[in-house]
């Protein structure tokens, strides 16, 4: 095996619909406050779903990429910020995780300029010479577990030692007509059964579907002694990671876990630890019908009677599913619950359903002890790479 | 750790389908360019490297690949080299694991996703529930595993030219780390559409030839840019105790790789580091050689500067002057070249070259004699001035 150099976060930055910062983000996640609603940036008028999780309050500094490269430039300023690396090293990889590429408005199809910057092919080159990246530049598209590759891809970058400091981080932001129309004709879209009703409802009977959403998430990896010997703060160690595929079918996981259930048992192997060692699950969670009974099923067939026991929530529900984004996002929304020690709830639950049986920490969040903490994250394609991060104490 | 070889070759390129018919085109030296079936000559190109006629001459290849054709052309030509390779591998199935298999692959961006030709744009709505799907560069590799049953990591990247490369590195690790005992790798691209190649122009000088002998001569004083092209390699890497102990066929051992920037001579740095993996001498340099003429200059120059700080002169060639600009699949091209120059002996000759760029450089002409290569670096070099450097040993 190479080496396995313990490598640490010591630098996050996040833009969601929860908020532009931390902080923002804490407070709905403790209050357990939805920014889910009827889309209001847009003209909505002929999509046919007008739901979803916008990024508010938040301007971008610099025009020069379109939406999904001006949140990933933002939240690599920040994370660069947040780990006091100023400047960088040379050897600074840049493992960035995106989507679908999004077609552009049409009335922004016609500027060139922007058509040329707006490629996500060259993204990542751009904003690798916008921060002086010198070492890998790669550039993941797992769909919706893209945001936890990004994070192995990284490790592994530290620790073959191509890489002195690596910057992980994902983008998406797919809230366009030809989007929602393709997800809607998946019949993956949360629409409300009735006014008043509030989705999407992770693991609840009455569950359709996701509200879509967006925003970026970007975090600086390197080995633990390197941030010790600068004085950096650590955030955490990224001690388990694994990916696997269903290699079932395009649209579902096998109905016994397949892939998630390999993925969460690789990244247990991976950070050599036990089921009972896992303070929180963070889930998937999309609220599709088939997503929370499978992912359901892989916790328990994996954690075993430490399942029923073990909180489980998604955030799904509070800031929509940022696709490729979700998994960098909620990682983010992981390290503020360790820091925090509280579990996010999940939202919008009313009625339990039999196949769905675990602590989903319904409506409000929890206090709660943590060290280590799972992350989950699922695709298309049956995609799975599930993360395990854990408090680093001096 | 352990070591890791390349035991499996699948090509579609528009020099042939196979890793045989490739090779053969290559050490032909004939260029393998056809007239251009859309209407490029408003942007001054004429000749481009497409598949079509490489699979007329392959009556099973579609038969093979209807599912994948109903997705999108870049899915079609990864499976079908997804195939091959296996096939080419011999990895009797009794000895496939489904979970330790996996699958890195690099993708070049969709044509239906290309920037101005959206539906979006045409406010046309899906019609099937596929259409997501087909948007999606990970669904390319989710069909080869479904296909081949590789249950292990999956892991889909996009990007340059540096990016199938990129997959190869990555498959690599996994299989040096033991997380997988056997991983399908490389990359597809086929954007041979109006808009892409427009947009190629845009930023790339493209070469105005109309006649397939005088296109594209790398490392030419007279070469006049790069010819686009299409294709796919996927190669099967496993751990080489273990294809030694079934008695496999190995093209090459994966000895590292090195990436350097253009800043800071991180090219020559890169290209050093990497021949710094071999215990002796370089002998010979697959070089990334597109044909343009500050690109080639530049990278005939570093190549100098290395040789000189090695104190060896490696020979050096490219094979676009046969196949082409692949885009995001190019340097896949480049290391799958490498591999049979390795396992037949033979560094192909440079195609065209009259007047070198650099004269110091000892390229492959046919006047050149040279003993059989045992340690070969792979050049491939990105859009923004990323250089990947990868070592490759001959295994026997």
């Amino acid at each position: 095996m190479t080496a396995r150099v313990p490598v640490v976060i010591s630098g996050a930055a996040a833009v969601s619909p929860l908020g532009a910062s931390f902080e923002a983000a804490a407070e709905s996640l403790l209050a357990g406050i939805s920014r889910v609603g009827p889309l209001t940036n847009r003209d909505v008028a002929d999509w046919p779903v007008k739901i979803g999780a916008e990024v508010q309050g938040w301007t971008p500094k610099m025009k020069r990429h379109e939406r999904i490269g001006e949140m990933l430039a933002h939240v690599i300023e920040g994370a660069l910020s947040d780990a006091a690396m100023t400047p960088i090293p040379s050897r600074t990889a840049l493992v960035v995780g995106l989507g679908r590429q999004p077609p552009l408005e049409p009335s922004a199809a016609i500027d060139s300029t922007l058509q040329d910057v707006a490629s996500l092919e060259r993204l990542p080159s751009i904003l690798a010479d916008r921060f002086r990246c010198r070492g890998p530049i790669y550039a993941c598209a797992n769909a919706c577990a893209s945001g936890n590759d990004v994070i192995g891809i990284g490790r592994g970058l530290l620790r073959q030692g191509v890489a002195e400091v690596v910057i992980a981080g994902a983008s998406d932001s797919q809230l366009s007509r030809c989007s929602v129309n393709e997800l809607a004709n998946l019949k993956v879209l949360a629409r409300p059964r009735d006014e008043g009703d509030r989705v999407p409802k992770p693991f609840d009977k009455n569950r359709n579907g996701f509200a879509i959403g967006e925003g970026a998430a970007a975090f600086v990896l390197e080995t633990l002694t390197r941030a010790e010997k600068r004085g950096a703060r650590v955030r955490a160690e990224v001690v388990g990671y694994a990916s696997a595929a269903s290699a079932f079918s395009l649209t579902r996981e096998r109905p016994d876990g397949g892939g998630a259930l390999r993925a969460i048992l690789g990244s247990l192997e991976d950070a050599e630890l036990s089921p009972r060692d896992i303070d929180y699950v963070n889930a998937h969670g999309t609220a599709t019908i088939a997503n929370d009974i499978v992912e359901t099923r892989a916790i328990k067939a994996a954690f075993g009677d430490h399942a029923l026991s073990v909180p489980v929530s998604s955030t799904k529900a509070l800031s929509g599913h940022a696709l490729a984004a979700s998994a960098a996002i909620e990682l983010a929304y992981c390290l503020i619950a360790l820091e925090r020690n509280f579990v996010p709830p999940t939202v919008n639950f009313e009625t339990p359903d039999p196949e769905c049986d675990l602590d989903y920490v319904t409506n409000q969040s929890r206090s709660h002890e943590m060290t280590t903490i799972m992350s989950n994250a699922f695709g298309f394609g049956g995609q799975s790479a599930v993360l395990i991060i854990r408090r680093v104490t001096s | 750790m352990r070591d890791v070889v390349i035991t499996g070759l699948g090509i579609c390129s528009c020099a042939g389908i196979g890793w045989n018919t490739f090779w053969e085109s290559i050490r032909s030296g004939r260029a393998a360019f056809h007239v251009a079936q859309m209407e490029l000559a408003t942007l001054r190109v004429n000749l481009v490297g497409s598949v079509n006629a490489a699979l007329d001459a392959d009556s099973a290849y579609r038969s093979s690949n209807t599912p994948q054709v109903a997705f999108n052309r870049t899915f079609e030509l990864l499976s079908n080299a997804a195939a091959l390779a296996i096939e080419d591998s011999g990895l009797p199935s009794a000895c496939r694991v489904s979970t330790r298999g996996g699958i890195v692959v690099a993708i070049g961006g969709l044509s239906e996703c290309m920037v101005g030709s959206d539906c979006e744009l045409r406010s046309c709505k899906p019609t099937h529930p596929l259409d997501r799907l087909r948007q999606l560069p990970n669904i390319g590799a989710a069909l080869v595993a479904i296909q081949h049953r590789l249950e292990g990591p999956s892991v889909t990247l996009i990007g340059d030219a540096t990016a199938g490369v990129q997959a190869i590195l990555q498959a690599s690790e996994l299989v040096r780390n033991g997380v997988v005992d056997y991983a399908l790798c490389g990359a597809a691209d086929a954007r041979l559409t109006v808009d892409h190649v427009a947009e190629m122009a845009k930023r790339q000088q493209m070469s105005p030839a109309t006649s397939a002998s005088n296109a594209c001569r790398p490392f030419d004083i007279a070469g006049q840019g790069i010819i686009a092209s299409e294709g796919a390699v996927l190669m099967l890497l496993e751990c080489g105790e273990t294809a030694s102990r079934r008695g496999a066929r190995i093209y090459a051992g994966i000895k590292g790789s090195a990436v350097g920037r253009k800043e800071c001579s991180g090219w020559s740095t890169a290209m050093c580091d990497a021949a710094a993996l071999f215990s002796d001498n370089v002998d010979g340099i697959i070089a990334h050689g597109d044909g343009t003429p500050a690109s080639d200059a530049e990278e005939a120059n570093t190549i100098d500067e290395v040789s000189r700080r090695l104190g060896s002169h490696p020979l050096v060639t490219s094979v676009q002057g046969i196949i082409g600009h692949c885009m995001c699949a190019s340097g896949v091209f480049a290391v799958a070249s490498t591999c049979l120059a390795l396992l037949t002996g033979t560094i192909p000759i440079l195609r065209s070259l009259r007047e070198p760029v650099n004269a110091s450089i000892r390229f492959a002409r046919p006047a050149v004699s040279y003993a059989p290569p045992h340690r070969l670096l792979a050049n491939t070099r990105g859009e923004h001035g990323t250089i990947v450097c990868v070592a490759l040993e001959r295994v026997i």
